[in-house]
């Protein structure tokens, strides 16, 4: 064991890494260094391997997976060790003490029936040896590092009476308990509201520096990458791509696939032009193309690209790329000018009111006791109202458990509203039956959040499409109409007999919006129709939604926390804040100039990292 | 000759029609073709069924019920017997009256137990009246038993190689995605296995005789249509009640689910055997008092048998109920059923197209788990003295006597033996073919 330290010696090497799950492999020839204090962000779209990066450095793989080779070499202050090459009970010391870890989601990471201060006085007791008061002060310590007021009390509290946010820093301070040198954050805001996000990415940032901790920070949100790492490598199918600095990667990105993934943002394109899209989606793992892993979904591709696999090209600046057209040895100059999608700006002309809103109520009961009566009531919606004309767009933003989503089901009829009215196209449909609703069925219609819980997987296709139409008695030329619309949202007809289970989340979804089309609705309410989905298939979706209005003349209300898509689809847009609407008006205003305190706030977190990189 | 149709086989023969029309329909969807093809392909499931056909065919031939005619005496009307018989017995009409004194082990030439000398000159272990009588040697039997067994497993081989020529030049190539080495595999062994045994029996006690003297082999063989019934109808009394209160119970949720959920707290608080105990012999008080409802004590003792069905079924729904609604509770929540609501499609058919399929895979695990359960509460049943009526010959009645039969010394193991071999594999193939069914109804678990 060696216990000099030198300040230039990387903290983490991981190379050749890769991972085999059956003929597969999730990780392929990963190597990359993180040196002290510095973050390392791997980014890039799931099911690219990042997290399975992440696991087996940790040694943590699932049993259907395994290591076919590479190196892991941990350097920290007292001496470097190969992680590979340590027995289990060895690795048990270098988890959690060696190396700490951050989990996305931060209420399955906790263990529900513990307190606060248990799970972090069982990492104290494991790594340090501290037990008792000893340890109880020292967990008080911690939880004021992370932030969490009033730390004596949340000591003795159960993971459930923390708001998310809290149990994200509390993951933090367990993630710390050990003192590691390393800390690998996996996806450690994706679960949470903007405004938490920032906090959170800003106390990572603080304590990092405090600490002079190495981190690994594994993410899909360019935002979150421009704001912390150092270094930035993007994986694709397995593969790093590139590798480069933040400032060359932000102010250059090399690689096709950084290029889209760039494009892709709403937020970098005007409103009213198409979104850059990647066609295609991430090659399954028993099917990865042979040499470039991104050739079949690359605009730039020549014949050598499908043929031979690219090698690493280090560009000025220490970016390193592996892609053909940065060969030096290639005769043509690399084509890094971005094919500009073209500018179709459309005006989109206000019609009547299409959706009328006043002072909608919904109050869920609060029942207590052996006979289960009401003792008070939770205003999830507390008197929203506004006008939706046809053919434009409202979005309805804020953050989660705001009461945007019960607004949405309210409107539908999905929950019985308490009070207030809803008219659609002139009829009000609050207090209609379920026959009486039926017309009214037809007109108004959802798309929900999960692509994967929104289709019944014992269905196939045409059955899911054919439903609606079926339960609204329109029984003619059901069949036609399935492959219309199939058509319609860019499947092909044929894809009618198939289950769900086949499709990605993106082609799902496209699904789930034919299913709304089918019976020819006049308002879609878009629950967070994008939250789920990857960069460049949310491009996709969301250019869909847009052709869509342009072809049938849709409304939208759409359900988002996701301010750069607002941006991007809204004519109007209102902010719910705690069952209220607390700011309402055109896109244009309530994004250029918010002026209610909590817009300002959401605005502030979620633009400050994009605007700087545009 | 004079057919009787005991109900429970018209139950049985309904099941078996309900089954065929299922494959004729099946035949017809595209659909469902391919999905029976998926099972088609899987090894495990064609030799399971396999094996299974073997069980039901059995329990079919007992299900063909008789009476035979007694020898008519000139110038009186035709008279049938009392008993009532079935096509596995008039097969077994060697095993069935060729009843020795008592017990005697597998393949055995003499009792088990030592009597007294007919010369009374002390005791010995009396020759059996049928088993290995054509021996004068009761020390050749070893050399006998090699003898017959080789002959009986050449014929089972010969057969097996008919077969394999048969499916090898007329069946696989027209239908080279069936799994035919499975089907090979597992009629070859029961056709090796049946052959052996087919050479023995005209001869032998194969597996031996019981405390009266029946021959096992014939007691397990009559057993397979009372375990058969018993785990069938059952379930199928069942499925009803528990399906729709449980679906109904977790998506209507409110009164209708506190309703249904106190009446299965209390069902579930009632011990269980006391609940049967109870139904049982009130149904029993029935049977006993309306002697003219049957005519031949098969009849009644069948009129039992599908009771003890319907009671056990009665009292077992809440199990399963208690899952369904757990798991629709989690179903309702998600965006396919709501996308369903936002279309107006009414509850009833939310339930069936949305929930029921996706609770499917819970009913068909616990229905083949529940099997072997109820094939052995059977057993319990009968050890109070509320099971099947004791002329049913069932697995059940063979396990109650065994208890006594382990207690000996020395001990009689076989009819224990031969009836938890039987069980093992009728559970197992049941077992195996759910596995099989539910991997390719599942569309999830399909390859894309």
């Amino acid at each position: 064991m060696v216990a000099s330290v030198d300040p230039h010696a990387a903290l983490l090497t991981v190379a050749g890494l890769t991972v085999q799950i059956g003929a597969g492999r999730p990780v392929d020839e990963v190597s990359f260094k993180i040196m002290p204090g510095e973050t390392f962000a791997l980014l890039g779209e799931s099911g690219c391997g990042k997290s399975m990066t992440a696991l087996a450095v940790m040694r943590l793989l699932p049993p259907a997976a395994r290591l076919a080779s590479g190196s892991v070499s941990y350097a920290p202050s007292a001496g470097a060790q190969s992680l590979l090459d340590l027995t289990e009970a060895e690795m048990r010391r270098v988890r959690g003490g060696g190396i700490g870890m951050i989990f996305q989601e931060p209420a399955t990471s906790l263990n529900p029936v513990m307190t606060i201060g248990r799970q972090i006085a069982e990492v104290l007791d494991l790594h340090l040896g501290l037990s008792g008061d000893a340890a109880r002060k020292r967990a008080h310590e911690l939880l004021d590092t992370v932030g969490i007021p009033e730390a004596a009390r949340r000591l003795d509290e159960y993971p459930f009476q923390l708001s998310g946010g809290l149990k994200q820093r509390a993951m933090i301070a367990m993630a710390l308990a050990g003192e590691p040198e390393l800390l690998i954050a996996d996806e450690p805001t994706t679960a949470l509201d903007v405004t938490l996000q920032a906090q959170v990415l800003d106390l990572l940032k603080q304590l990092q520096r405090e600490r002079g901790m190495g981190m690994l920070l594994i993410t899909h949100d360019l935002g979150v990458v421009e704001r912390m790492a150092d270094h930035v490598g993007v994986m694709y199918a397995g593969q790093l791509v590139e590798v480069a600095p933040r400032e060359q990667f932000f102010g250059n990105p090399a690689h096709p696939y950084s290029r889209k993934l760039f494009a892709a943002l709403p937020e970098r394109a005007a409103a009213g032009q198409r979104l850059s899209t990647i066609p295609g989606m991430v090659p399954p793992l028993d099917a990865q193309p042979a040499a470039c892993r991104f050739a079949p979904r690359c605009s730039l591709a020549f014949a050598e690209c499908s043929t031979l696999a690219p090698a690493w090209h280090v560009q000025a600046g220490g970016q390193a790329v592996r892609c053909h057209l940065f060969d030096p040895l290639r005769s043509s100059a690399p084509v890094v000018a971005e094919v500009s999608p073209p500018v179709a700006a459309v005006e989109r002309a206000g019609g009547d009111t299409l959706l009328q809103v006043r002072d909608l109520k919904v109050h869920f009961p609060i029942r207590k006791g052996l006979l289960q009566r009401t003792v008070a009531h939770v205003a999830a919606v507390d008197g929203v109202s506004f006008d939706l004309q046809a053919g434009r767009t409202l979005a309805l933003v804020g953050e989660s458990g705001c009461g945007k989503t019960t607004v949405g089901k309210a409107i539908l009829q999905l929950i019985q509203p308490t009070a207030g009215s809803v008219k659609l196209a002139g009829k009000e449909l609050t207090g209609l039956s379920g026959n009486a609703l039926q017309p009214l069925r037809a007109q108004a219609q959802m798309v929900f959040q999960d692509p994967f819980g929104s289709l019944n997987p014992r269905m196939r296709v045409g059955t899911i499409i054919a439903e609606g139409m079926y339960a609204l008695g329109l029984r003619e030329n059901v069949r036609e109409r399935i492959a219309e619309l199939l058509e319609q949202v860019g499947l092909r007809a044929d894809m009618a007999t198939r289950y769900p289970h086949e499709f990605s989340g993106g082609q799902r979804q496209r699904i789930a919006i034919a299913r709304a089309l089918a019976v020819n609705p006049k308002l879609i309410v878009c629950d967070e129709p994008t939250s789920a989905l990857d960069v460049s298939v949310q491009a996709q979706i969301i250019n869909l939604l847009h052709d869509l209005q342009q072809q049938l003349g849709l409304s939208y209300l759409f359900i988002t926390h996701n301010m750069a898509v607002v941006d991007y689809l809204a004519d109007e847009v209102a902010v719910m804040y705690q069952g209220r609407i607390v700011e309402m008006g055109s896109a244009d205003t309530v994004l250029g100039h918010p002026q209610h305190e909590y817009t300002q706030t959401l605005l502030a977190a979620a633009f400050t990292r994009m605007r700087g990189a545009a | 000759m004079k057919p009787v149709l005991l109900w429970s086989d018209a139950m049985f023969f309904l099941l078996l029609a309900f089954c065929l029309a299922g494959i004729w329909w099946a035949r017809r969807s595209p659909q469902l073709a391919a999905a029976w093809r998926q099972v088609g392909m899987s090894r495990t499931g064609v030799a399971a069924a396999a094996v299974l056909s073997f069980f039901v065919l059995v329990a079919l031939l007992d299900s063909f019920h008789y009476r035979e005619r007694l020898p008519q005496q000139p110038g009186e009307s035709v008279q049938y017997g009392v008993e009532v018989l079935s096509a596995l017995d008039a097969l077994l009409a060697q095993q069935k009256t060729r009843t020795e004194k008592t017990y005697s082990a597998p393949l055995a030439t003499h009792l088990f137990a030592k009597e007294s000398r007919a010369d009374g000159q002390g005791r010995d272990f009396p020759r059996l009246k049928f088993g290995g009588i054509h021996l004068d040697d009761a020390g050749e039997r070893d050399a006998d038993v090699l003898q017959r067994g080789l002959i009986g497993l050449a014929g089972g081989g010969v057969l097996w190689l008919a077969l394999f020529v048969v499916v090898r030049q007329w069946f696989r190539p027209r239908a080279s995605w069936f799994a035919w080495d499975a089907l090979l595999w597992a009629v070859g062994a029961m056709l090796l296995i049946g052959g052996v045994l087919l050479a023995l029996m005209p001869h032998y006690h194969v597996l031996g005789t019981d405390k009266v003297g029946q021959d096992v082999l014939y007691l397990t063989l009559k057993s397979i249509r009372t375990a058969l019934l018993i785990g069938t109808l059952t379930t199928l009394s069942m499925l009803p009640a528990a399906l729709l209160l449980g679906i109904v119970a977790g998506y209507k949720g409110g009164w209708i689910d506190d309703v249904i959920q106190y009446i299965y707290t209390v069902l579930n608080s009632i011990p269980g055997v006391l609940l049967i105990a109870a139904s049982i012999l009130m149904m029993q008080v029935v049977i006993d008092t309306h002697p003219e409802w049957f005519s031949t004590a098969a009849e009644r003792a069948d009129a039992r048998l599908l009771s003890l069905c319907v009671i056990m079924g009665v009292t077992s729904w809440t199990g399963l109920c208690r899952l369904l609604r757990a798991e629709t509770l989690k179903l309702r929540e998600l965006e396919f059923v709501q996308a369903a609501q936002a279309f107006g499609v009414s509850s009833w058919a939310i339930m069936a197209r949305h929930i029921l399929p996706n609770v499917m895979h819970i009913v068909m695990i616990s229905v083949v788990m529940d099997f072997s359960g109820l094939v052995l509460a059977e057993a319990v049943l009968s050890y109070v003295g509320i099971g099947v009526d004791p002329t049913t010959i069932s697995f059940g009645t063979m396990i109650n006597m065994a208890r006594m039969e382990l207690a000996r010394e020395p001990m009689v193991w076989w009819s224990l033996i031969a009836a938890f071999c039987f069980m093992f594999v009728l559970v197992l193939a049941a077992n195996l073919f759910a596995d099989a069914v539910r991997d390719a109804f599942d569309p999830r678990g399909r390859a894309a």
